[in-house]
């Protein structure tokens, strides 16, 4: 068994609280409006007070099983329209998503180092052909409006995702996987499949999150229990009002108790609004942008960086005849600046080697050679190919000149990595023209009209998962209901080592198949990565993020973990 | 009087059929008409099948026609995000929106009024002079710029305001109005400052013009007090193309309320609108554009109205 790699490659900084003082002086107000994009506020006087406000600290009274009692109160920045509906099977954007995983469970759960750890089941078992898993459902759980928690639950959530009205994220996985649920009794709950199907279990912690069916039964998505909705979480929606909605913690949790007593989501759109309220002492946690909020640390505010689960890359068409010779690519990887790209452009996320992000813990394969920018070596591999340098400087065979497209999205930092990819490549003698395209045509872009291009490719939580729409052989393009399989990527080699992993359950083997499949696509090269991008947020002094880890659950975002945010005592 | 009321009513027609082909041709010749790309649930059936059920795939003109018929019954349709009626998100909204420009309507009037006659009775004096400064800069400044400025200052130095949103949150407080107002400030000054200062510089420029007039003179030479000289003949006929004014600041204030909204965490209809671009829900924005217009028409026909009713002088019936 392999030591599995970090969760969190750059740790979450903590910095001492003791630099956010009362006076300000001239200098630091000049940076804080520099900061917020304000120059002309030099003309105001300094020495004026400004410690972050901490509101409304009540000490939680109540203690259980020898754990602490969850503690204080913390004011996270959230765009209101998003949280319209907190239905775990309508909820669309992340901070929505973030707020069903913590007040709705599912019978598995993610551990905050990304392992599937028992939820509202306590354990399970799979039948000898993968196709039989019987689930314990813990006992003496209740929902928040005090009713118990029972396996026909868990039947009517799975079933209601599956009928043909469904409008869960998993319905397509459930009509095709599921052949039965049953509840034999009260704790027991038996899911039967049509064929093994090992994601299952992450389906089930991500996107099968249990419903009450004493509430839903009649309509299951119904408008107020959207609003409010009622879970057996380890916190519970206590109040929403237009401005926020208020999180507290469940103090009857079967599980670990939150650190937070109150977390309440703040209606707050816009960085610059966001910054001003950090700065006012009207939120606790923003979301932290490096370009203009680089100055916050320095003032004693603490910045926490999770890496996400998504690969960004070049993505190749191996259609178009120039690029099929596996030397061409080779070259174009070892000629790319990735480390200018990643430093440039993902500053706080990490150069990538591989497709699949450290965040995916074993899943990651870090054995994979580094690759490091060497144009001696494309060079090389150029010339055996048979490609010569011909009139300026750009290299032709058979009069041919070696002269590719590239597919940008009109956005700046995708054309900013364009650009840095054309010089990069520009110096190993290949002529790379950048096209401009419409981020709003990306699926007809990538159905086969591309020869290079830039896209982030998020993984889903389930790294093989993630790995079977980016690379299993398909004959259907994106436009045609394909997956992202745009490359036109097809490994008998990979596809085989796909279907091992859908045939078993076992941690250990399924993360042995992804880093196999990694070793082929890193030999092979349909997608070209240069990084891994990070999520980041930054608290006042007194709130610690840095234990909230998993950021393969990219899908959630940095919320995932808010039962593991604490306000530290003063 | 009446013929013009009719000819004047009967203008609405034509400029509200331009504003509403306008607001439905600018959103739908907008790329990226499935609703922006959202890349976990990218795929092409995915694709396909949101925009049959959103009618995407029919001919424009059948769309607009359609989109016509069911704002004349006020049903905006449903928002791509949520799913709730665009009507009833509006009507959600629109009280926040009207308090914050109603409060910078009121301000820019209580204020622009004296300031204008102070400037104008005192005319090239250093009084005059520092107005003239104010209502130049007032008018100049944009006003995220200036809201940045106030939150820094009045809100994250000197601690005085908050910088966030329409109430407290996470604390409790003594008054629910007293908080609402508390927090009405900022975002109301800032909305206000352009109104104050381009009204102060009409009110100057209108007093200055009725204050050599000949009835003003004779009034003064009847022995009526300065001060009644100067409210009941001078300030009255002064405040006349104020009426005019006021009903085209409607527009102004609702465009400066998307900033000053979205800069403050105001939940009104102009965060509303500048959400629902970004998240390209199509009958949001095309929801707010028509409301907003239609108010910004009837703005505009109620202050030729008031100004027939109000000005005898003018002959309306040529």
């Amino acid at each position: 068994m392999r030591t599995p790699a970090p969760k969190r490659v750059i740790p979450g900084t903590t910095i001492a609280a003791a630099t956010t003082s009362t006076t300000v002086s001239r200098r630091t107000l000049l940076t804080r409006a520099a900061a917020i994009g304000a120059a002309g506020v030099a003309v105001l006087p300094g020495g004026l007070g400004a410690a972050p406000a901490n509101p409304g600290r009540v000490q939680a009274v109540v203690s259980r099983q020898g754990q602490a009692a969850p503690f204080g109160q913390i004011i996270y920045a959230a765009r209101m329209s998003e949280l319209a509906t907190l239905h775990p099977f309508l909820g669309r954007f992340t901070s929505a998503l973030a707020v069903a995983y913590h007040v709705n469970e599912g019978l598995v759960k993610f551990s905050p180092n990304f392992e599937l750890v028992p939820g509202l089941a306590s354990e399970w078992t799979v039948s000898e052909d993968q196709r039989i898993f019987t689930f314990t459902l813990r006992e003496g759980v209740t929902w928040h409006d005090g009713q118990p928690f029972t396996a026909n639950d868990v039947k009517f959530t799975i079933d209601t995702a599956g009928a043909t009205d469904s409008q869960s994220p998993a319905q397509d996985t459930v009509r095709t996987y599921i052949s039965s649920v049953e509840a034999p009794d009260d704790g027991t709950v038996v899911i039967t499949l049509t064929e093994p199907y090992s994601p299952l279990l992450t389906v089930l912690a991500e996107q099968l999150t249990i419903l009450p069916s004493h509430l839903l039964s009649a309509n299951p998505y119904d408008e107020a229990f959207g609003e409010l909705p009622v879970g057996t979480g380890p916190f519970r929606v206590a109040e929403r009002q237009t401005g926020f909605v208020t999180l507290e913690a469940n103090t009857d949790y079967w599980g670990e108790l939150p650190f937070v007593q109150t977390i309440i989501l703040r209606d707050s759109p816009e960085a610059s609004a966001q910054q001003a309220g950090l700065l006012a002492g009207e939120l606790d946690v923003i979301q932290f942008s490096p370009t203009t909020m680089a100055g916050l640390e320095a003032q004693g505010y603490v910045v926490f960086r999770g890496l996400a689960g998504s690969v960004h890359g070049i993505n190749v068409d191996l259609e178009t005849p120039l690029l099929q010779d596996v030397n061409v690519r080779k070259a174009l990887q070892l000629s790319l600046d990735r480390e200018r790209i990643q430093s440039v452009l993902y500053a706080n996320g990490v150069l990538a080697n591989t497709v699949v992000s450290p965040a995916y813990g074993e899943y990651h394969n870090d054995a994979l050679p580094a690759v490091t920018r060497d144009l001696d070596a494309a060079n090389t591999l150029l010339e055996e190919a048979g490609w010569v340098k011909g009139d300026g400087d750009i290299r032709e065979k058979d009069g041919q000149p070696l002269k590719l497209q590239y597919q940008a999205w009109a956005a700046q930092n995708w054309q900013d990595i364009a650009a840095i990819a054309q010089a990069s490549w520009r110096e190993a003698g290949i002529d790379v023209e950048i096209v401009t395209v419409e981020l709003a045509n990306l699926a007809d872009t990538m159905s086969g009209q591309f020869q290079l291009a830039t896209v982030g490719w998020p993984l889903t939580s389930d790294a093989i998962v993630g790995l079977t729409q980016l690379f299993r052989s398909t004959e259907l393009t994106l436009a045609e209901g394909g997956t992202r399989n745009v490359f036109g990527y097809k490994s008998a080699t990979v596809d085989g080592l796909l279907d091992e992993a859908y045939a078993t359950t076992d941690t250990a083997v399924r993360a042995e198949l992804g880093r196999r499949i990694q070793e082929e696509v890193y030999n092979d090269l349909p997608l070209i990565p240069f990084a891994h991008p990070a999520y980041q947020l930054i608290s006042q002094p007194n709130v610690t993020l840095d234990e909230t880890g998993a950021g393969a659950l990219s899908s959630v975002g940095p919320g995932f973990f808010m039962n593991r945010w604490r306000v530290v005592e003063e | 009087m009446n013929r013009y009321l009719l000819r004047r009513g009967v203008l609405v027609g034509p400029q509200l059929l331009i504003l509403l082909v306008l607001s439905f041709g600018l959103v739908h010749l907008t790329p990226g008409a499935t609703g922006g790309v959202d890349l976990n649930a990218l795929s092409g059936e995915n694709i396909e099948q949101m925009r049959e059920r959103l009618g995407l795939d029919r001919p424009l003109p059948v769309q607009f026609g359609d989109w016509l018929w069911r704002v004349v019954r006020l049903d905006f349709g449903d928002s791509f995000i949520d799913g709730q009626p665009v009507r009833e998100k509006i009507l959600d909204r629109l009280p926040a929106t009207m308090l914050l420009t109603g409060s910078a309507l009121v301000m820019s009037l209580v204020l622009a009024i004296p300031l204008g006659m102070v400037s104008s009775l005192r005319r090239n004096s250093p009084i005059d002079y520092g107005l003239t400064v104010f209502a130049f800069s007032g008018v100049s400044i944009p006003a995220f710029w200036a809201a940045i400025v106030v939150i820094i200052v009045f809100g994250v130095e000197l601690g005085w305001f908050p910088v966030q949103g329409m109430e407290s949150v996470g604390r409790d407080v003594e008054s629910h109005a007293v908080d609402v107002l508390h927090h009405l400030v900022l975002p109301a000054a800032v909305l206000g400052l352009e109104g104050t200062a381009a009204l102060t510089r009409l009110v100057r420029s209108s007093m200055s013009d009725v204050l050599v007039e000949d009835y003003v003179r004779t009034a003064r030479a009847k022995g009526v007090t300065e001060r009644l000289v100067l409210i009941r003949h001078a300030l009255k006929n002064a405040l006349l193309p104020m009426v005019t004014l006021v009903g085209l600041r409607l527009p102004t204030l609702i465009g400066g309320a998307v900033v000053i909204e979205t800069v403050f965490a105001w939940p009104g209809i102009g965060r509303l609108g500048w959400e629902a671009v970004l998240q390209r829900d199509f009958p949001v924005v095309m929801g707010l554009v028509v409301f907003t217009g239609v108010l910004t028409i009837l703005g505009n026909l109620l202050a030729d109205i008031a100004y027939a009713v109000i000005d005898p002088r003018i002959n309306l019936e040529r």
